[in-house]
């Protein structure tokens, strides 16, 4: 006989910090690379400020999430730190990604190019580097953070942190087309049909990081059904208790099979550069990958809630 | 050194619930649905017509190996010399990540009275220091709670803890508890 009972300490406000930790983490992974790769930076610059104050906020969720918000500073200064905590190690990821993801992002902005290395190409890439690095690390430390709690079956899997990485990658892809396409509304000729092209390529790249997150997802749901009996009863309550109109409807088919439909139609069926000249907008012709990266954030919250929700533990077995 | 543990003896435990009130009165808690030191749940084995209703009573396991320690950011869980888990109220920020780590549900938010996360300090201060049991020990009945050194073999708890008649919950998990129980029906 089992008893088990679910994890009720963390809730909406932790499931909003690890999807905002993901997508802000991973808009400025996005955005260093599309730096490197057009060699333009408008769109990394605002993207990865966006992405910055993304993790901001979710840091403000974590903190708003404390019994005594007041004494948050302890998760640094306390006298008996303890450096194994992933808190306290996510805290450090935070804190350092916020720093460097500022300095890579505000001298590329008008109101900051008077800051003393915004007119050094190189040095901004080396702090992109850095941020994006640290992006990266905030997107992995978010599944890292729910393995380390050993008392859950469920999460006790290498592939959770795979699912929230490609989960993250997806929806700070989804950011970036946003971002993109508010850019080219306000942009003009050669501009916007660059970044028209953008489009076309944040939906690829998209679609291929969705792609990657079903496959995950059905892997890590397949395997670790069967490793244990507590995690099987995780899964069951995804799929068929009380989390399977969230996870079914919210994750698997309105943020990951109908966002990569549509991303999909865009790239195969999606009107050409030459077309979008003649449509004075970047709106209407990126309306699919837009429609797509909504869904893909909708997604992305519900798969965080649905994750943590599904935390059951076993507390008792015997026969 | 000593190692602090209790023996629970499911086959004594009459359900009563003394241990949960001698708890609360002795270390004002919260008095509300899943916020108390100890619980004595009825948890029923079997199916028809081979069923068997236990007590069994939950509390802090004070593991040799305490994952809510190993989580804890700002050291505020704590493992004492006699091996007792405590909370420093103080340096607790509750951000929950030991209850959310904690296998045996031992650990609630106290959002009232200590503003940090509580659970069961085996009297360790107010009790035990001043060589007293623990109230729940001193309270119960049927003498199904056993407390003491665990190492000692003079003692009850040492010898029941040493008659491998008494086990942990969860042994795969490796934490070590300190809480063993002797059960009524077959473990394994």
């Amino acid at each position: 006989m089992i008893e088990a009972g679910v994890q009720t300490a963390w809730g909406w406000l932790i499931a909003l910090y690890l999807f905002l930790g993901g997508m802000g983490g991973s808009m400025v992974v996005i955005g260093y690379l599309h730096h490197v790769r057009s060699k333009q930076n408008h769109l990394a610059a605002v993207g990865s400020l966006v992405g910055v104050i993304l993790v901001a906020l979710g840091t403000l969720f974590l903190i708003g999430d404390l019994t005594k918000p007041e004494k948050f500073y302890l998760v640094f200064l306390s006298p008996r730190l303890n450096p194994g905590s992933w808190i306290f190690r996510g805290s450090l990821i935070l804190t350092l990604f916020i720093a460097f993801g500022l300095l890579y992002a505000a001298p590329q902005i008008k109101y900051f190019h008077w800051l003393p290395w915004a007119k050094n190409e190189k040095v901004i890439r080396y702090l992109g580097l850095v941020a994006a690095s640290f992006g990266f690390l905030t997107v992995m430390y978010t599944g890292i953070l729910i393995s380390m709690a050993r008392a859950v079956a469920f999460w006790q899997s290498p592939a959770l942190p795979m699912l929230f990485i490609a989960s993250g990658l997806s929806t700070g892809v989804a950011g970036m087309l946003f971002v993109n396409v508010v850019q080219g509304i306000r942009a003009s000729g050669e501009r916007r049909e660059m970044h028209f092209h953008w489009c076309h390529e944040l939906s690829l790249w998209d679609a291929i990081l969705i792609s990657v997150e079903i496959l995950v997802t059905f892997l890590y749901l397949y395997i670790v059904s069967a490793s244990s009996p507590e995690a099987a009863l995780s899964v069951n309550e995804l799929l068929f208790g009380s989390l399977s109109i969230p996870f079914t409807v919210g994750v698997l088919l309105l943020g990951l099979a109908i966002p990569f439909l549509l991303e999909y139609l865009h790239i195969t069926r999606g009107k050409t550069a030459s077309e979008i000249v003649r449509d004075k907008g970047v709106f209407k012709p990126c309306l699919l990958p837009i429609t797509a990266a909504t869904l893909v954030i909708i997604g992305g919250i519900v798969l965080r809630y649905a994750i943590l929700a599904a935390g059951i533990k076993t507390i008792v077995i015997m026969t | 050194m000593v190692r602090y543990g209790m023996i629970i003896d499911l086959r004594s435990c009459i359900g009563c619930g003394a241990c949960v009130a001698a708890c609360d009165m002795e270390n004002d808690t919260l008095w509300e649905e899943g916020k108390r030191r100890t619980e004595v749940p009825k948890l029923l084995f079997g199916t028809y017509p081979t069923v068997m209703a236990v007590f069994v009573p939950r509390l802090c396991m004070h593991c040799d190996n305490p994952p809510c320690v190993a989580v804890c950011p700002t050291g505020a869980s704590y493992k004492t010399e006699d091996g007792v888990v405590l909370v420093n109220y103080d340096l607790c920020i509750g951000c929950k990540y030991c209850v959310v780590a904690c296998p045996y549900d031992a650990r609630y938010v106290d959002e009232k009275k200590r503003r940090a996360v509580d659970k069961c300090t085996f009297c360790y201060e107010n009790r035990v220091k001043q060589g007293r049991l623990p109230a729940c020990v001193e309270t119960c009945v049927g003498h199904a709670r056993i407390f003491g050194d665990l190492d000692d073999p003079s003692s009850e708890a040492g010898r029941l803890a040493m008659s491998g008649l008494a086990r942990p919950l969860r042994p795969d998990l490796g934490t070590k508890p300190k809480v063993l129980y002797i059960p009524k029906v077959k473990f394994e």
